[in-house]
């Protein structure tokens, strides 16, 4: 570790050694440390290098620091400022890196470098290092304008206490560091009435309102406040709103040292830009102009410049000068100074600057000369009135060319160069005078320890006349400049009009005037005692450097010489530090030139583009101009086809009503002619209707003619019967009388006779009546009967019916019964056949396996074996017989040992069945036959059967009993293997008897 | 139709009883109307054979009543119901008689299972008893009685009617439907392409159409395959005159494992899966089948 700082030291020794490769290489060394210098010890070794060096390579170093080493240097810093020795030199060495604006600027306002800053520039009382401290407070402000959040009253007691002390002068200070002071002091007043008004008025307001302060404000701030025109924050801020940090945001740091030196009177602090912001026809030339006169004022050559024109006080020569810088100062009030009130032609607010601006050289000279040189003043004023034409005329000349170009933006290059050859007019003829000033200076060298009167009354008639002079006699140009430039010559008339009437209005006004000017800004002052330092400075070494050992230097000694060079070494570091001031604002304007000039060139490109836009828009105005006559045309074109067609449409309406009206009447034409048409058909109607009824009538008439000639035939035919039939009667009438002659003799025989007859008659009557009475009676009971039989044979039907339904149900039942006994006898036969089968192969297996096989059995068994269908196929037949058999001998032993045969016998056979159903049928019927012959037939029947049919019915009752008892087991137990054939044997002699018998049946009626 | 137009007093209150009956199946008390028009169905004398094998077609018949008539229908019982006792005699003594000829024979004895028993009997009856020393084991035939008379034996408690209701449905199955069988399966795949054509086509593609258990089905009417409650439902149709239901039974057995079949794609694993299918939802299935039925039978249900 002590071995790094140790080479560290060692490198830094070498650092600002002569040979440049090695310093390059030593910078290179360190840099590289310094970046990877982790504790800070490099830095701070870096640092205390410089404090002890003040080493420009060391501040180089220091300058490039980035942003994670900002702290330890904050932090050393701090540390340096804290210490009373240090102080001075950490101050310089911060305004030189803020100067710099690095990154980490802003971490200031945190850091308690600030703090110690600020009470460093409360506590400490050196002027060397207020001034320094107060110019770092004033450039780093706009760099932190949101620490004033916290540090307003910082700032502004420091403001107060420098002012007071600038004021008082407490500690006995030269007075050249005072004149820094008081600048110094100044340049915080604009930067804090620029930034916080509100707070700012309110403070000045509170602390000198204090009786104690009143003198100070009156010497100090008064002054200062008439170099400010009004903040607009004042009217609308508040002190709340212009502490909050937000509203910084937007802000860059020149942005800050514009806003704070557009509010600014002074022309040395203020800025040219409001001709920017308000006209900008104008705005292009006095951009590349602006910063010319703060070059004159800041650099050296012009500060010799003026230095000289204040000596051409006493020279006649030096008069030429006087109207140049005048006309410098012209140009730039004349777009400084631009107001409403000026550009409306107004006089009243009276245009301060113009006056200053026209003054300030002359007043310099004099604020300079002082008392002591009244007669320079009274010498200054006779060159000025002697050459006023010649001046005048180069004024308008330049004022021409000047005023020219916002017209002519493309001159812009030629009026630079004017400028120049005026300027280097200007050095050609500065230099010299030069030497008869140096003459002079030390008698102004001596009187170094002035007391800076600036408010000292100055010889008041010369200087208007002086700069009122210039303008007198520049009247017969003014309607050029009308024709040339309407604005620029109203201003410029409106002004020489006003100077004219001030210069008519005479002494009061110039008094008041005077009174105004007297406060010079403090700038100026400095700048002034500036110059003397630097004539002071130039006399001393030449004094020193002629070597030659002066009596004044052996009378004062060397103490007097050591302390003027100790004061004179303490003025060149304020004046450094005066001078960094000023290069950092001149930086910020060059910033926002280079800003401001782009803004112009986007407002020409739009410019153009509505240039085009408005070239266009003619084209588009013409076009539309040609579409609206076009459409005028059309109109008039569609009016004239509306107006054809009315007149057409009305035509044709005209038309339709003629045809409207032709039709009408066409209609009530046919109307008519139908109603006739219709009177005709009903006409024709009738006619028809009369033609028939003649028709009718006249066939009628025929008919009845056809009828009247039948009728007369008749009549005729009638006419010869009634001849006839007359003649009969005639014939008729004599036999009647014939015969009542004959009649009248036998008459009453016949009477008796007669009536006996009809009495027989009579008497025949009523017997046939009564006959015929009695054969009715006879017929209705005949009838009756016949009914009734018919009901009774209804009856008997239904009853057949009825029996038949049952005996066809019983059937089926019987039927079904049957089916069922008799599927069971087909089961048993199968039964009885498997038994068989399996009998027989026992058998088999028997005699197989005794000795040699029986063929006979064999032969017997096959055949038992064939004739068993045989058997059963038989014994459907047959077997009913057997039981007729049965049932004739009464030989029920002979059944029960067959209960097969005879369980199957009364019913399985059909034949058995029919004859005993007859029987039965005929047994039932017998009653209701009444014919004698079949009677008799029944009787011969009944004489045949009768003795077979009561057994009969008790064998078929016995019979049944067994079928229903369990005698099935007994039955199917003797289904014996060996009683099988003895019942075949049986059935064979029952068969032969039962057809014996049958034949017996049959042939008993024979017998 | 038939059934209500006979005069009595099935026909006086038919519209009434079509209200309540449909009110009736409504409500969810099936049967209700069956069991009464039954019981006036089987309290004619002579009992009409038509009327009741058309109900057994329409209704299910009441389990308490079902014996009595498969009994009638199957002429195991004549239509009179006087001569029952006396047939019924008959037919006991017929059983008895075979039984003990055939125990005289040895062909059984006590140890016989009863199945065996009727096949004996029904071949001694139908002649075909093979003799004693050549008994073989039981053909297809046999095994297809074999299987009806298990399921018989469950449903019939009294060994003489099974033994008839065996018989009588072997032959009347054989003589009634002996022809029409051997179509059955044409036509199951026939209702089988209305119903669900895509089994049709896996079933063609993977070859079980062919091999599918036809003869479980309709030479066994699917005894064996259901249980017994679902088959005797079965039964009640083919009864009472119709093989078709057979052949909706098996298209719903196929429809109702549809999902499963499709996922079997061997013809072997199918025809194992129908032979024992699950016996869970048996009753569903023969329930579906017998609306199935119904429907493509339209003619039957809107004929009464």
């Amino acid at each position: 570790m002590s071995r790094e700082q140790a080479s560290i030291s060692e490198l830094l020794l070498s650092l600002d050694s002569s040979e440049l490769q090695e310093a390059e290489r030593v910078r290179a060394a360190v840099n590289q440390q310094l970046s990877t210098d982790k504790g800070g010890a490099v830095l701070s070794s870096v640092v205390e290098y410089y404090l002890d060096s003040s080493s420009s390579q060391a501040l180089l170093l220091l300058s490039s620091i980035r942003e994670p080493h900002h702290k330890v240097l904050l932090e050393k810093l701090n540390e340096s400022v804290s210490r009373s020795g240090t102080r001075l030199g950490a101050l310089t060495l911060l305004g030189h890196l803020i100067r710099k604006q690095p990154p980490w600027v802003h971490h200031i306002s945190r850091s308690p470098l600030l703090l110690s800053l600020l009470r460093c520039l409360k506590t400490d009382s050196d002027v060397v290092v207020l001034i320094t401290g107060v110019l770092v407070l004033v450039t780093l402000l706009p760099m932190i304008p949101q620490a004033g959040k916290q540090h307003i009253n910082d700032f502004f007691d420091v403001f107060g206490r420098l002012a007071s002390r600038s004021c008082k002068n407490p500690g006995h200070e030269p007075v050249a560091h005072l004149v820094h002071l008081h600048a110094g002091t100044y340049s915080l007043f604009h930067r804090l009435y620029g930034m916080f008004p509100c707070s700012f008025i309110s403070y000045l307001r509170l602390h000198y309102s204090m009786k104690e302060n009143l003198d100070t404000f009156q010497e100090v701030v008064k002054p200062m406040l008439e170099h400010v025109r009004v903040h607009p924050e004042l009217v609308t801020g508040t002190q709340d709103y212009e502490l909050d940090p937000s509203r910084w945001r937007c802000y860059e740091v020149h942005d800050i040292v514009i806003e704070c030196s557009r509010v600014s009177l002074d022309p040395l602090e203020s800025s040219c830009e409001e001709d920017i912001c308000s006209s900008s026809c104008s705005l292009i030339t006095p951009l590349p102009l602006t910063p010319l006169p703060h070059l004159d004022l800041t650099c050296s050559p012009p500060v010799t410049d003026t230095v000289s024109s204040s000596g051409s006080s006493v020279c006649p020569l030096g008069s030429r000068c006087v109207p140049q810088l005048n006309l410098n100062t012209c140009t730039q009030p004349d777009d400084v100074t631009w107001s409403p009130a000026l550009h409306c032609g107004l006089s009243t607010p009276p245009s301060e600057r113009t006056a200053l601006g026209s003054t300030h050289p002359l007043s310099r000279s004099t604020s300079m000369s002082g008392e002591k040189l009244p007669s320079s003043a009274s010498i200054l004023e006779a060159p000025p009135t002697k050459e006023p034409d010649r001046s005048q005329v180069r004024m308008v000349k330049d004022g021409e060319g000047l005023t020219c170009q916002p017209i002519t933006e493309g001159e812009e290059q030629g009026l630079s160069d004017l400028v120049n050859n005026n300027r280097e007019d200007v050095k050609d003829e500065s230099q010299q005078p030069s030497p008869r000033l140096i003459t002079s200076t030390p008698t102004q060298a001596s009187g170094i320890p002035l007391p800076p009167c600036f408010t000292t009354p100055h010889p008041r008639f010369e200087e208007p006349g002086s700069a009122l002079s210039d303008y007198s006699p520049s009247s017969p140009y003014d309607p050029l400049f009308e024709l040339a430039l309407p604005r620029a010559a109203m201003l410029f008339v409106g002004k020489k009009t006003q100077e004219v009437l001030e210069k008519k209005g005479g002494g009061p006004q110039r008094e008041n005037r005077e009174e105004e000017v007297t406060s010079v800004s403090p700038l100026k002052v400095l700048d002034q005692l500036i110059a003397r330092g630097n004539n002071a400075h130039d006399c001393l070494s030449r004094r020193l450097s002629a070597g030659s050992k002066s009596v004044d230097r052996s009378h004062s000694g060397g103490s007097t010489q050591e302390e003027e060079l100790q004061s004179l070494t303490n003025q060149l570091l304020l004046v450094h530090a005066q001078l960094q001031y000023e290069r950092f604002k001149r930086q910020q304007h060059a910033i926002r030139n280079r800003r401001l000039l782009r803004r112009v060139i986007n407002a020409t490109t739009l410019e153009e583009q509505s240039a085009a836009m408005k070239s266009q828009l003619g084209v588009q105005d013409e076009e539309i101009r040609s579409l609206r006559a076009s459409l005028d045309e059309e109109q008039r074109r569609y009016s004239a086809l509306q107006r054809d067609t009315r007149t057409r449409s009305g035509q044709l309406h005209t038309h339709i009503a003629h045809l409207l009206q032709l039709q009408r009447d066409e209609q009530r034409e046919s109307q008519r002619l139908q109603g006739e048409l219709q009177e005709c058909q009903s006409r024709l109607q009738d006619l028809e209707a009369e033609l028939q009824k003649a028709n009718y009538r006249a066939y009628n008439a025929e008919h009845q003619l056809t009828q009247l000639s039948v009728k007369l035939c008749s009549s005729e035919q009638l006419h010869q019967q009634m001849f006839l039939l007359n003649q009969q009667l005639v014939l008729l009438g004599e036999t009647n009388k014939a015969l009542q002659q004959q009649l009248e003799g036998g008459e009453t025989q016949r009477c008796t006779e007669a009536s006996m007859l009809q009495c027989s008659v009579g008497k025949e009557f009523l017997r046939l009546k009564d006959n015929d009475v009695q054969q009715r009676q006879k017929l209705e009971a005949a009838n009756h009967r016949i009914t009734e039989l018919e009901s009774q044979q209804a009856r008997k039907d239904q009853l057949i019916l009825s029996q038949k339904k049952l005996l066809e149900d019983t059937k089926n039942q019987n039927r079904a019964e049957l089916s069922a006994s008799e599927s069971r006898c087909a089961t048993l036969r199968r039964v009885t056949q498997a038994l068989q089968t399996e009998m027989l192969q026992l058998y088999g297996q028997i005699v197989g396996g005794g000795a040699h096989p029986n063929g006979e059995l064999q032969d017997v068994s096959r055949s038992d074996s064939r004739a068993l269908p045989d058997a059963q196929g038989s014994q459907k037949s047959l077997l009913p017989f057997s039981s007729a058999v049965g049932i004739m001998n009464g030989a029920v032993e002979v059944l029960s040992t067959s209960p097969m045969s005879l369980s199957l016998s009364p019913i399985d056979s059909p034949l058995a069945v029919g004859s005993f159903l007859e029987q039965r049928a005929r047994q039932l019927f017998r009653p209701t036959d009444q014919n004698q012959e079949e009677e008799v037939e029944v009787g011969e029947e009944e004489v045949n059967v009768q003795p077979a049919s009561p057994p009969l019915g008790q064998e078929v009752e016995e019979a049944s009993l067994p079928v229903g008892s369990p005698q099935t087991e007994p039955l199917s137990q003797a289904a014996d293997p060996i009683v099988a054939p003895v019942d075949l044997t049986l059935a064979v002699q029952q068969r032969r008897h039962e057809l014996s018998i049958m034949d017996y049946d049959e042939t008993l009626p024979h017998i | 139709m038939h059934m209500f137009n006979c005069p009595g007093g099935t026909m006086a209150d038919d519209p009434q009883r079509n209200f309540r009956s449909a009110y009736y199946e409504k409500v969810g008390f099936r049967g209700v109307e069956e069991k009464k028009s039954l019981e006036i169905l089987l309290k004619d004398n002579p009992l009409d054979l038509e009327k009741l094998s058309t109900f057994s077609q329409r209704f299910p018949l009441p389990s308490m009543y079902r014996i009595h008539v498969w009994k009638v229908l199957l002429g195991i019982l004549p239509p009179h119901s006087d001569s029952h006792a006396l047939v019924g005699g008959y037919r006991k003594e017929q059983y008895q008689d075979i039984l003990e000829a055939l125990e005289v024979m040895r062909y059984i004895n006590s140890s016989t299972p009863s199945t065996h028993v009727y096949l004996r009997m029904f071949q001694l009856e139908s002649q075909t008893l093979p003799r004693c020393s050549e008994t073989s084991s039981p053909d297809e035939e046999n095994e297809d009685f074999l299987s009806i008379s298990r399921a018989m034996e469950e449903i019939v408690d009294d060994p003489v009617d099974c033994y008839w209701l065996v018989k009588c449905f072997v032959n009347q199955y054989h003589t009634k439907f002996g022809d029409s069988v051997p179509h059955l399966p044409k036509s199951l795949e026939h209702y089988l392409s209305q119903e669900e054509p895509r089994l049709l086509n896996h079933l063609k593609n993977s070859g079980a159409l062919h091999q599918l258990p036809y003869n479980l089905w309709f030479r066994c009417c699917f005894a064996g395959c259901l249980p017994e409650s679902s088959l005797q439902r079965v039964w009640d149709k083919v009864i009472s005159g119709s093989c078709k239901i057979l052949v909706f039974v098996a298209l719903e057995i196929l429809l109702s494992y549809k999902i499963i079949l499709m996922g079997i794609n061997r013809p072997e694993g199918m025809v194992k899966f129908l032979c024992n299918i699950p016996q869970e939802n048996t009753d569903a299935i023969v329930t579906k089948a017998i609306d199935l039925w119904h429907k493509y039978s339209g003619t039957l249900i809107h004929a009464i």
